[in-house]
């Protein structure tokens, strides 16, 4: 995949507009919108102020009303089709949602930024937003990293190498750092297991962390390179280094690395974006042509919209249809039903056709975002034999959870979409673990080597079922197929479901053929492996 | 015998409990009937069972130990924490029912010495096997997890149930010097159950002596609510990474069991911090006169609605009632 990407091919099909002008009109540029996520409710506002733009009536040139912010082109209704559909998707599962001002809580300011490290999915994003933003944007792509990473193993030895053979030794802090900051102060007052000196360790920070930061540089400029994107002399690439092991590295050398794509020339724009994202998510989820504000209208409801394919002449003759060299046979078929088996696998009962309709679309980018599986294993699946291939799917909201759920019932029987589901908890909330076992009268035992297998106190996974269920009430069929509570590193607690391994090899293929089917002709060939 | 380590220094046949609690645990009781006839239970379950029934009559009115032998017993006379159609309650668990946690075995023993004025020596022996070389006792088979992952809670629990048991085989002894240089090693944890498990402990060895430093600074940090929580939501902090872990959204409840444990440790600590306690827990007797129920479950952040785990529970109602016994009106 490269820079051609950006070409739409003609078998695309457009499955609505985004009515952008209409919106603002309808709304007098105002937009307000809520964002749930990670169990917050929060809050995004914006005034607008719009003009078409002088040289290309098409378009319209959008700034906020109190003068902030960059003057961003846009075109004034914006085709919908698959590859843009599944990128909103993505946008959801891995697009920044914002921070909250200090100043106003609840209220989030919306960048436009996207969090991906596999270089086909960035270039992919990367390309739609180009399409998305035709004016003058560029791309700041940062590469973050816990600077424990570079105190031995494979970091150190890019260390050594950036010095040309020989790691200098480190002065003490008072040398390389006389004046410390309020954060290094703090840094400083913290304590960790595995830190044997915070003195020393911040010392190495200062005294590497130039030869780092480039380091992280060349080393996401030969990964973009690699993948095909290019850069745009505007465009730039950064490094963001963290105090040793305070981004999430456990031990020396442990790595904890964050890739991020930032948007500039956008500045002000991300609250009309994330109204984007939140229109089109509610329309499809309650399968309406018009979007509650007017801003999404599809061609018809969404379930009616998109092309409908034959999986028997899709997995027989589309070039998406293969994995590793190897076709399904279909085994039977009815009207509405066929039983496949993939080669050394089992039979999967499926439906016989499958409307590629915006729903589809938007959760094959979220998958592609948030699902279980190795995003390296989309890629490479349709050149070698895939290994470990895995179907779940992880959230602390019940609108992603619904809408893949439901995804996967278009393809298979709904008794085969999920084999269990279970709890994770981060370590922050072990502490409300351990009362819901005290309260009825045992410890919180943990499983595991890590001790983030499935708890083995039954009590306490059962005390949190219904939480469960109360945030992700699409579960509610599936109640008796709850399996645990599982203690994990971190982050807030949210309902996590996984289905049989054999029907990734029937889903995988046509969520690419979603969101890429419209780009790449040749997944074998035009993926970066 | 009729006190327990969840409920220290407390006879649970002498509570006076408020009719609503009474009320209560009457009901939750008639709610195990048809479970413990059908051998759906937890040797957790058991416990507090007899407890309820200890506070409620002053004496268990079900034979306590016939439901330990017909359900929580494995082939080999092992006392087991679920019973084989407990573990379905859960999805694929039931590979894991059958285990023998340090909770399990100590409840078993527990009733028997209820029951009998003495345990069978198994479970002595069974705890012995337990010893681990760095000192505490837990059952690795059940949980494989390294001492750094482990639940400080869950191993000083485990650490005092065992203790009561090889105590009553006049076991201890043998193990003492290891056991308290493991105790006095274990840095001041700020969580409540915790450092009230450790502290039971040592009463248990006759060293209260070794009492951390630093425990009249846990008590002002637990106060939650009405009353305590067994933990600060502000002192919530990543072992790893040292840093404070982002909880603004999060509240820290009241529970009258934490209420009971910090009761137990002011016992060690300095008069003030004894004198604070005693006033914020004659404000909670008054709360919980006026809310006898009141006894909240946690929320994750802004999922206000949404219950995160357990609120009322057999072993909070005692509680409850016995902060109103002790500190009421």
């Amino acid at each position: 995949m490269n820079a051609q990407l950006c070409v739409i091919l003609n078998n695309a099909m457009v499955l609505g507009k985004i009515q952008i002008e209409k919106f603002l009109q309808k709304t007098q540029g105002r937009v307000r919108g809520e964002l749930k996520a990670d169990a917050k409710n929060r809050y995004y506002t914006a005034d607008y102020q719009w003009k078409r733009h002088p040289d290309s009536p098409e378009h319209l040139l959008i700034s906020r009303s109190d003068g902030t912010g960059d003057e961003v082109e846009v075109k004034a209704s914006i085709e919908l089709d698959e590859s843009l559909v599944s990128f909103f998707g993505l946008y959801a599962g891995d697009g920044a949602k914002g921070s909250e001002d200090p100043n106003q809580p609840g209220k989030v300011k919306p960048p436009i930024s996207f969090s991906q490290r596999e270089p086909n999915i960035v270039n992919f994003a990367v390309a739609q937003f180009r399409r998305f933003f035709p004016g003058s944007i560029r791309f700041v792509f940062s590469l973050g990293e816990d600077s424990a990473f570079f105190m031995v193993g494979e970091g150190f030895e890019l260390l050594r190498e950036y010095y040309g053979g020989e790691v200098l030794e480190v002065p003490s802090l008072s040398e390389t750092q006389p004046n410390l900051s309020q954060a290094d102060k703090i840094y400083l007052e913290e304590r960790r297991p595995n830190q044997e000196s915070p003195e020393e360790d911040l010392a190495f920070y200062y005294f590497h962390k130039p030869a780092m930061e480039e380091i992280l540089k060349a080393l996401k400029k030969k990964e973009l390179e690699q993948a095909g994107t290019t850069l745009n002399p505007q465009d730039r690439v950064t490094a963001s280094l963290r105090r040793p092991f305070k981004k999430g590295a456990r031990e020396r050398g442990g790595s904890s690395r964050s890739d991020e794509t930032h948007v500039g020339g956008v500045t002000g724009f991300g609250e009309l974006f994330l109204k984007m994202l939140h229109e089109l998510e509610d329309s499809i989820l309650n399968d309406t042509q018009v979007s509650p504000q007017g801003l999404i209208r599809w061609n018809d409801v969404p379930s009616r919209v998109g092309k409908v394919i034959s999986i028997k002449d899709f997995f027989e003759s589309n070039n998406y249809g293969q994995i590793g060299g190897e076709r399904p046979t279909v085994e039977s078929q009815s009207s509405t039903t066929l039983i496949g088996r993939w080669r050394r696998n089992f039979p999967v009962i499926l439906h016989s056709t499958l409307r590629i309709d915006p729903l589809w679309c938007y959760t094959s980018g979220l998958y592609l975002a948030e699902g279980s599986t190795n995003k390296a294993t989309f890629f490479s699946m349709f050149r070698e034999k895939p290994k470990g291939l895995a179907l779940g799917f992880t959230s602390s909201e019940n609108t992603s959870l619904e809408l893949i759920l439901r995804t996967l019932q278009k393809l298979f029987r709904p008794q085969d979409c999920l084999i269990a589901w279970k709890i994770k908890v981060g370590s922050q909330y072990f502490p409300e673990l351990v009362v819901a076992g005290l309260k009825n009268a045992v410890p919180m035992l943990r499983g595991g080597k890590s001790g983030d297998g499935k708890l083995r106190t039954m009590e306490i996974s059962l005390a949190l079922k219904d939480w469960g269920l109360g945030v992700a009430p699409a579960l509610t069929p599936f109640a008796d197929k709850y399996s645990h509570v599982e203690p994990t590193g971190a982050g807030v607690p949210r309902v996590d479901f996984w289905a049989s391994a054999i029907l990734c090899r029937w889903c995988f293929p046509l969520i690419m053929y979603a969101t890429f089917g419209g780009i790449i002709t040749d997944p074998a060939r035009e993926f970066i492996v | 015998m009729t006190q327990h380590l969840f409920l220290p220094k407390i006879k649970l046949d002498s509570i006076e409990l408020r009719p609503e609690h009474e009320a209560w645990l009457k009901r939750w009781l008639e709610s195990l009937v048809s479970a413990i006839d059908e051998c759906n239970v937890a040797s957790s379950i058991c416990l507090q069972g007899l407890l309820t029934e200890i506070a409620l009559y002053g004496d268990p009115q079900r034979n306590w130990l016939e439901v330990f032998e017909d359900c929580l017993t494995d082939e080999n006379g092992y006392p087991l924490a679920y019973s084989e159609s407990y573990g379905q309650r859960l999805y694929k668990f039931s590979g894991q029912w059958r285990q023998h946690p340090i909770h399990a075995i100590h409840s078993r023993w527990w009733a028997e010495v209820f029951f009998n004025g003495q345990a069978d020596e198994r479970y002595t022996r069974l705890t012995e096997e337990h010893i681990q070389p760095n000192g505490w006792i837990y059952n690795p088979n059940v949980s494989p997890t390294g001492l750094r992952t482990r639940m400080k809670s869950e191993y000083l629990m485990s650490f005092a149930m065992g203790l009561e048991i090889l105590k009553s085989h006049d076991r201890l002894e043998l193990y003492r010097e290891q056991f308290e240089a493991t105790l006095s090693s274990q840095s001041l944890i700020p969580y409540l159950s915790a450092e009230c498990f450790r502290l039971q402990a040592l009463e248990i060895l006759n060293a209260s002596g070794l009492v951390p430093v630093g425990l009249d600074n846990i008590l002002p940090m637990c106060e939650a609510g009405e009353g305590y929580c067994d933990f600060s939501m502000a002192e919530k902090r990543d072992d790893y990474m040292g840093t404070k872990k982002r909880s603004a959204r999060d509240v820290a409840v009241h529970s009258p069991l934490a209420a009971i444990h910090a009761q137990y440790l002011a016992g060690f600590c300095h008069k003030s911090t004894q004198k604070a306690v005693k006033v914020r827990l004659r404000n909670f007797a008054r709360y919980l006169e006026k809310n006898p129920l009141d006894i909240p479950v946690f929320k994750i952040r802004d999922l206000v609605d949404i219950p995160f785990g357990t609120d009322v529970s057999p072993l909070e109602v005692i509680a409850a009632s016995i902060i109103i016994n002790n500190y009421g009106s």
